[in-house]
This record gives structure tokens, C-alpha cells and sequence, in this order.
């Protein structure tokens, strides 16, 4: 079988900038991936190259066995059905409710008839955890958790096998950021879904993550485990996983 | 093809499953009816021959079994071990409640009614608005160096100066199109000079000053209703009054007092633009040489009807100005907002000045100029 995702001397070049220089990887089977790096190391261009928002300079990108540079528009569009995104502000539809934004997707891209979608808007809204109450609301009225939810069920409208997450926990506090992290795990090992996330948060990478990979230097500084990636010699990778134990040193 | 098939064992029944239960194949799953296990003390689901089975899948599988009432006990058997830990979280996730993404609507009294308070309160908040921008002005008067000079001159650049050739242009067609209807009644009865006087106290008094706004309107009051909000949607109107600053000094007065002194110097240009697209059409149509023209405009043409149309035009872009500033201001926190209030304050603003040149046509009338 195809890797899910395979990466292959990825660059990215803005203007005389060099965002990714050699950016390689490849993920196999189902398990949460997370992607980390200092500001500025393309962890959201390379997100935005997967998903198929950007071109890279040079390099392939595939996902299930598919360049996305060398597929033509008829199944880019399947393709596109088969991943979902979750945006780092959710990126709901603000003119449409919440039921409706889970349901556009499903409109768009299927024939079904509005009562199985509306069973599948429910299901969609009790598998990201939501009430159902919160289906008639629209996004404005939602709070930032909720937000992410809704966009979540969004994501998952078309039963994808892959999930792309942009800082799914920013902007939550750690209670709500947590009971965030276990919905990812449990719709991970659920549902057998791949979930490549990028993040910041060390209590995400610590509570549900199978494998790290860290960009930075335009490249991919290491790759592996959590344990494995922290134990790395690395400036940037010691600074990183050492801010959490700067924190509790200084008491704050 | 079925996709399920019942058969009684014991006490209870066995659910074979079949194909792909997948959300592509929803529709057909769903056309094949219920599964009968009513009664039934005991269900086992077989899963051997399941191809795929997915989340929607799942929920449909449930509800072929009879969800929400669920007979008491449930085995499964066969198959992927994945489609049970599929159909786990679903069964635990998914809601009882039937009732979601009801649309509410409304009878047309309660939209009349919704409609009619919503414009009394927008009608009172822009009196409200305009005392407070009056007020601002007061306070600036007395305090001349806390008015923004650099954004009033950088307002006045764009709401002048850039909006000249669109403002030109309009009204030179204006003027020609008013020229061509007068020109082909006028040959009628010979009455071919009449010509001057109709077109330069159209243009001056009426149709510059209107035609002037509109664009004013649609250029620069949907401009500032677009830059406020997006300010307001980025936190930006909260960050002006933390740093002890208000948006009314910062943002409303420079746009308004700028769009003030823009519109007169607009209108003249369209006064004159637009005659000479009347005496263009004159000289090509009625034989009157420019010349001719310009010496006719000098005897019947009075100062009033320019001075009336130039009184017009700061009024109008108050107004104008003020209801901007104001829409922008009034975003809520949505992007889709930011598009309602823009289109609102295009049509405010030309009902606005429409309204006023009516309240401006009856009271000149009235004193007799």
C-alpha cells in the first residue's frame, strides 16, 4: 500500500528567502503525527504545501500514492475528500450556522438527500463532542472551543482518512486544550484516523503524540517518538523541551 | 443487492452484514428499510462479511437495528476488529435528539416588525453618532493640536484628489445626456440657446451636487464603513481606547471633516465638467459655436445656482461621512459583518442624500431663490 503521506526533498523558496532547503518524510500507517519548529521554520507553508494550497519549489508532495502537482482536477477533488483540515481559527462560515457549515461539504460533494445529511450533521456534531443544541447557533455565538469543535466536525463531514490540525490548542485554555487532545486520540484510534497536527504545546506532544517531527534549518532536524526526539543534541530541541522545566524552576 | 440479512437463532437473531457500509452508499442502505429485532432478548451483528465500514456507515447501522431503542444485548462477531472500535465511538457519540439544523423562520409580521424597531434604533444611533461627532468636533476646536492632521490630509488624498477623474468623467456624460434630451425637444421650436441655461443650472444646481454624492457615497463612505470594521474586527478600535485615545478623534473626525472640504471642491469640478459636455453636444448638434455658449452663460447664468449647489455638497458629505463611521464602528464580531454594513452604508448614504436635496429643493423654493 501507498504511504498516507510521503514527503520527498521538499523546497520552498519566497523571493531570496529559503523557507524548506531538504524536507523528507513519510508516514505509513495511522497515528498522530505532530509537527514542531520555531517561528518562521514553514511549519504552516509545509502544512499549506500538503493540503494543496501552496506549490512548492521543488520536491513532491503525496498523499495516498498521488503527486498533487501531477493529478489532474477531477481527482485532486476526490482527493480533497478524503482529507480534512481543521484551521487554526476554524474557519467557519460566518453567514451560516453551525449544522450548515458541517453540512457543506456533504452538500457539495455527495447526492444525499437532506434527511440523511441532517443524521450525518448529528453525528458529525456528537463526534467532536458538541450538544446538538449547538447546530441552530451560528459561529459568532460560539466560544473558542466550541469554535474549534464545530470546525472540527466540519473536518470530518466526509469520513476523511487524514486530518491536518493547525494549532488545534491555541487559544484554550489548558482544561478545554486537554479534553481537545483526548477527542483527537480517541477519533485517531476510533476511527483509524492519520492526524498530523501542528503545534506548540508541549502537554500535546507529551499527552497524546505517537511521533515528532521537528522542522527547522530548513530541513527536518529529527524525527521519531517524543522520548527519542527530546533526548536529540540540539540547540533549538533542548531550548524547546526545556521551557516547560524553565517555567517550573523560576516558580512561575 | 441487500446489504443486510436477518436470521432468528435461539432466542435471538443474527444481522448479517454485507458490501461496504460507507457514506456513498448511504442512500442505498437507507432505501432498504429496518431490520426487524424488535422482541428479539439477544442481537448479534456479523461482521464477517463487511468490506469497509465507516462513521456514517455505522450510524446507519445502528439505526437498521432500530436506534435510539437499542435491543438489550448486542454481540458482535467477525471482522475487522476496527469496525467494532468504529462502531463503539459511534454508538456512544451519537445524540438521540432528532431535532437539529431546524431553520427558524419567521411569519412577515414579525419580519415587518423586526425590520421597523431595527430602523428606529439605526435611525436614533446615527442621531446619536452625529451628536457625538459634533461634540468631537467642539473638543477639538478647543484643543487644535490633538486633531490628526496627517491622516486628515492622507483622507483628503484619497477622497479628493484620486475620486477627481471618476467624479470628471461621470458628469461629463451626464452633461452630454442632459444636452441630447434638451437639444432634441428644443430644435423643435427653434428655442436652440435655451440650451445654455438648461444644462448649466441642471448640472450646477441639481444633478452635480447628486451625482458627485452618489459616487462619494459608493467610493469613499463604503471605504471607511470597509476600514473601520476590518479595524474593529482585528481589535484595533479596543487597542485605540486602551492607549487613552478615542476612535471618533483618531479615525471619524480626520475621514468626515476630510470628505467635508473633498465634496465642494468635487462639485465645482463637475459643474464645470458637465457644462462643457452640454456645450460639447451645443456645438456639435445645435450649431452653437462655444463662443456663443460662453457669452449666453454670462447673461443668464446667476451666482445663486452654483453657491445653492456648493451649500449642498458639505452637508451631503457630512452625512455621508457620518453614516461610514458610524456602520464601521457598529461591525460585530464576524466577518460577514464587515459586507452587510458596507451595503447598508451605500444605502443609507443615497437615501440620505436624496432625502436632503428634496429638504434643500423645497426650502430654496420656499425663501424664493
Amino acid at each position: 500500500m501507498a504511504p498516507l503521506i510521503e514527503i520527498k526533498s521538499v523546497q520552498t523558496r519566497f523571493g531570496e528567502n529559503w523557507v524548506h532547503r531538504d524536507v523528507s518524510f513519510t508516514i505509513n500507517e495511522p497515528q498522530v503525527v505532530a509537527l514542531i519548529g520555531g517561528s518562521g521554520s514553514g511549519k504552516s507553508v509545509l502544512l499549506k504545501e500538503i493540503i494543496g494550497l501552496l506549490k512548492p519549489t521543488a520536491g513532491t508532495i503525496a498523499l495516498f500514492g498521488k503527486d498533487l502537482q501531477r493529478t489532474d482536477p477531477a481527482e485532486l477533488r476526490e482527493l480533497r475528500t478524503r482529507f480534512g483540515v481543521l484551521f487554526q481559527n476554524g474557519a467557519l462560515f460566518s453567514a451560516l450556522s453551525v449544522a450548515d457549515n458541517v453540512a457543506v461539504p456533504l452538500r457539495e460533494q455527495t447526492t444525499l438527500p437532506e434527511e440523511i445529511i441532517n443524521d450525518i450533521v448529528r453525528l458529525r456534531l456528537g463526534l467532536s463532542g458538541l450538544p446538538p443544541g449547538t447546530a441552530i447557533k451560528m459561529p459568532s455565538e460560539l466560544s473558542g472551543g466550541m469554535r474549534k469543535r464545530a470546525a472540527l466536525a466540519r473536518a470530518l463531514a466526509m469520513e476523511p482518512q487524514i486530518l491536518f490540525l493547525d494549532e488545534p490548542t491555541s487559544g484554550l485554555d489548558p482544561i478545554m486544550a486537554r479534553a481537545f487532545d483526548q477527542l483527537i486520540r480517541t477519533l485517531c484510534d476510533g476511527l483509524g484516523l492519520t492526524i498530523l497536527l501542528v503545534t506548540h504545546d508541549l502537554d500535546t506532544l507529551d499527552g497524546i503524540v505517537d511521533r515528532v517531527i521537528v522542522l527547522g534549518e530548513g530541513r527536518v532536524l529529527a524525527d521519531g517518538p517524543v522520548d527519542r526526539v527530546r533526548a536529540v543534541d540540539h540547540p533549538w530541541i533542548r531550548s524547546y523541551f526545556s521551557a516547560r522545566a524553565g517555567q517550573a524552576a523560576n516558580g512561575t | 443487492m441487500s446489504f443486510w440479512s436477518v436470521d432468528s437463532k435461539g432466542n435471538g437473531v443474527v444481522v448479517r452484514f454485507f458490501d461496504r457500509w460507507e457514506l456513498s452508499q448511504l442512500q442505498e442502505i437507507r432505501t432498504a428499510g429496518k431490520a426487524r429485532t424488535q422482541g428479539a432478548g439477544a442481537v448479534t451483528l456479523d461482521f464477517t462479511e463487511l468490506r469497509a465500514l465507516d462513521t456514517a456507515g455505522a450510524m446507519e447501522l445502528l439505526n437498521v437495528i432500530g436506534w435510539p431503542q437499542l435491543p438489550e444485548k448486542i454481540e458482535v462477531q467477525g471482522g475487522d476488529p476496527r469496525f467494532q472500535s468504529i462502531l463503539k465511538i459511534v454508538r456512544e457519540r451519537l445524540s438521540a435528539d432528532e431535532k437539529v439544523g431546524v431553520h427558524v423562520s419567521h411569519s412577515f409580521l414579525a419580519q415587518l416588525g423586526e425590520v421597523t424597531v431595527n430602523l428606529g434604533k439605526g435611525i436614533a444611533a446615527l442621531v446619536n453618532f452625529l451628536g457625538q461627532s459634533v461634540m468631537g468636533f467642539l473638543s477639538v476646536l478647543s484643543r487644535p493640536h490633538s486633531f490628526r492632521i496627517k491622516e486628515f490630509f492622507v483622507q483628503l488624498q484619497t477622497t479628493c484628489v484620486d475620486a477627481v477623474p471618476i467624479c470628471s468623467l461621470v458628469t461629463f456624460l451626464i452633461g452630454i445626456v442632459i444636452a441630447y434630451l434638451y437639444a432634441s425637444q428644443m430644435q423643435q421650436f427653434g428655442a436652440n440657446i435655451f440650451i445654455v441655461e438648461a444644462v448649466s443650472i441642471a448640472m450646477c444646481r441639481e444633478l452635480s451636487p447628486l451625482i458627485v454624492a452618489i459616487i462619494v457615497a459608493g467610493r469613499s463612505g463604503s471605504a471607511y464603513t470597509a476600514q473601520i470594521g476590518t479595524m474593529k474586527l482585528n481589535e484595533e478600535i479596543d487597542a485605540i481606547y486602551t492607549m487613552g485615545l478615542s476612535p471618533m478623534q483618531v479615525l471619524v473626525l480626520p475621514r468626515v471633516l476630510a470628505l467635508i472640504i473633498s465634496m465642494p471642491l468635487l462639485v465645482f469640478v463637475g459643474d464645470f465638467v458637465g457644462t462643457l459636455g452640454g456645450a460639447a453636444i451645443a456645438d456639435l448638434f445645435l450649431e452653437i459655436t462655444p463662443q456663443t455658449f460662453i457669452e449666453r452663460l454670462h447673461t443668464v447664468f446667476k451666482l445663486k445656482h452654483m453657491v445653492i449647489g456648493l451649500i449642498k455638497a458639505p452637508v451631503f458629505a457630512a452625512f455621508i461621512g457620518v453614516i461610514g463611521c458610524r456602520m464601521g464602528l457598529s461591525v460585530e464580531n464576524n466577518a460577514r459583518s464587515v459586507g452587510l454594513n458596507t451595503t447598508s452604508t451605500v444605502v443609507q448614504s443615497v437615501v440620505a442624500v436624496i432625502l436632503l436635496n428634496a429638504v434643500f429643493a423645497v426650502v430654496c423654493n420656499e425663501l424664493g431663490y
